[in-house]
């Protein structure tokens, strides 16, 4: 239910919406890889100059380094779950 | 709920190995991305396009009930008289304008634009304008099947050029804006015909800078003379700072792009 109403949020373009529940959501779940596939479809649905540019990878980008961040934080810390 | 953390190698095994497969993961969809570049976005605006279309229709108001639409319609019917008189004062005042132009033989500077007539354009419902995302863009319904190449001009409406197609696919086209960050265009601005070079700021907004000498005012028209001279937007503020040599000119396009419901496509006019 909740990857439908992120997933709607992506299509809509929505990201401000959709990152803090992704974020939330990798902290509480151990392996949270929609955070990373919902980076991919945002950058897939709303990139310009056919990948040839880093800019074209924002998406991915931040989706991949919130998802380490978070496993880094995790990690050491004693509250997560 | 609060756990101590583990230290166990079996885990630590797990976790490593998800981290490698995410990151080889990651690689063979960049690497499908630059050898292929089309396939995972027509993958996804397939997916994405009865949403969009859902989206659109009900924005539309096909949700209506019966009432309303005939009230709508009336009201409409009304209103389209009300701009055929008007249209036929603004015809009136164009023909008194072009006239005027030929006799001080200023046509370089005031193009009257015959490229963009309606009648050559195609008209394209916007299937996406994402006002807060980071690619200053608009997602069209029509692309190949319409006979849309790269580069096409995209109006917001008759004589009002907003961007210019950058990808096309199948039934679909991306449209970069004008107002792109980073994009600058030589333009013309106000009755006095200033050339100054205006720079792209995202969101519908363009700036320039030109010597507070130079008197701009707000609502000035400013056009850009590789447009066939078409407006691109109106002065909207003038910064005018006393300890500056400069003062900063923010202009928009006369329409809001983020409003546009629809889009024209020039399909004769490339850059």
């Amino acid at each position: 239910m909740a990857d439908l109403v992120l997933f709607t949020f992506i299509i809509n373009g929505w990201w401000f919406f959709a990152l803090p529940i992704l974020v939330i959501g990798s902290w509480f779940f151990r392996n949270y890889f929609e955070l990373i596939i919902f980076g991919i479809i945002y950058d897939a649905l709303f990139c310009m100059n056919n990948g040839k540019s880093i800019w074209d990878y924002v998406g991915t980008v931040s989706s991949v380094s919130i998802y380490f961040i978070i496993y880094i934080l995790k990690k050491f810390s004693r509250f997560s779950m | 709920m609060i756990f101590l953390e583990t230290n166990n190698r079996r885990e630590n095994r797990f976790n490593r190995i998800y981290i490698v497969a995410i990151i080889f993961i990651i690689i063979i969809l960049v690497l499908i991305q630059l050898l292929f570049p089309h396939i995972l976005s027509s993958i996804f605006i397939t997916i994405a396009k009865p949403f969009w279309r859902i989206e659109f229709a009900v924005s539309s108001g096909s949700m209506k009930s019966q009432r309303q639409l005939l009230l709508e319609n009336e009201t409409l019917k009304i209103r389209l008289q009300e701009k055929d008189i008007k249209s036929y004062l603004i015809q009136s005042i164009e023909q008194e304008n072009q006239s005027l132009k030929q006799f001080f033989a200023k046509n370089r500077v005031y193009s009257n634009s015959e490229s963009t007539s309606t009648d050559a354009m195609e008209i394209v419902p916007i299937l996406m304008n994402p006002p807060f995302a980071p690619y200053d863009e608009l997602i069209i319904d029509g692309g190949k099947d319409l006979g849309f190449t790269a580069e096409m001009v995209v109006y917001a409406y008759k004589g009002i050029p907003i961007g210019k197609i950058k990808e096309v696919l199948r039934n679909t086209s991306k449209v970069v804006l004008y107002s792109s960050p980073g994009i600058i265009h030589d333009v013309i601005i106000g009755r006095e015909g200033i050339r100054a070079t205006a720079t792209g700021n995202g969101g519908g907004q363009y700036s320039l800078e030109l010597p507070r000498s130079i008197v701009v005012k707000e609502g000035d028209l400013v056009t850009v003379p590789s447009y066939d001279g078409d407006t691109i937007g109106i002065v909207s503020k003038v910064i005018n700072d006393e300890a500056q040599p400069f003062e900063t000119i923010i202009f928009a396009p006369p329409v809001n792009i983020f409003d546009l419901r629809w889009v024209l496509i020039d399909k004769k006019d490339q850059e």
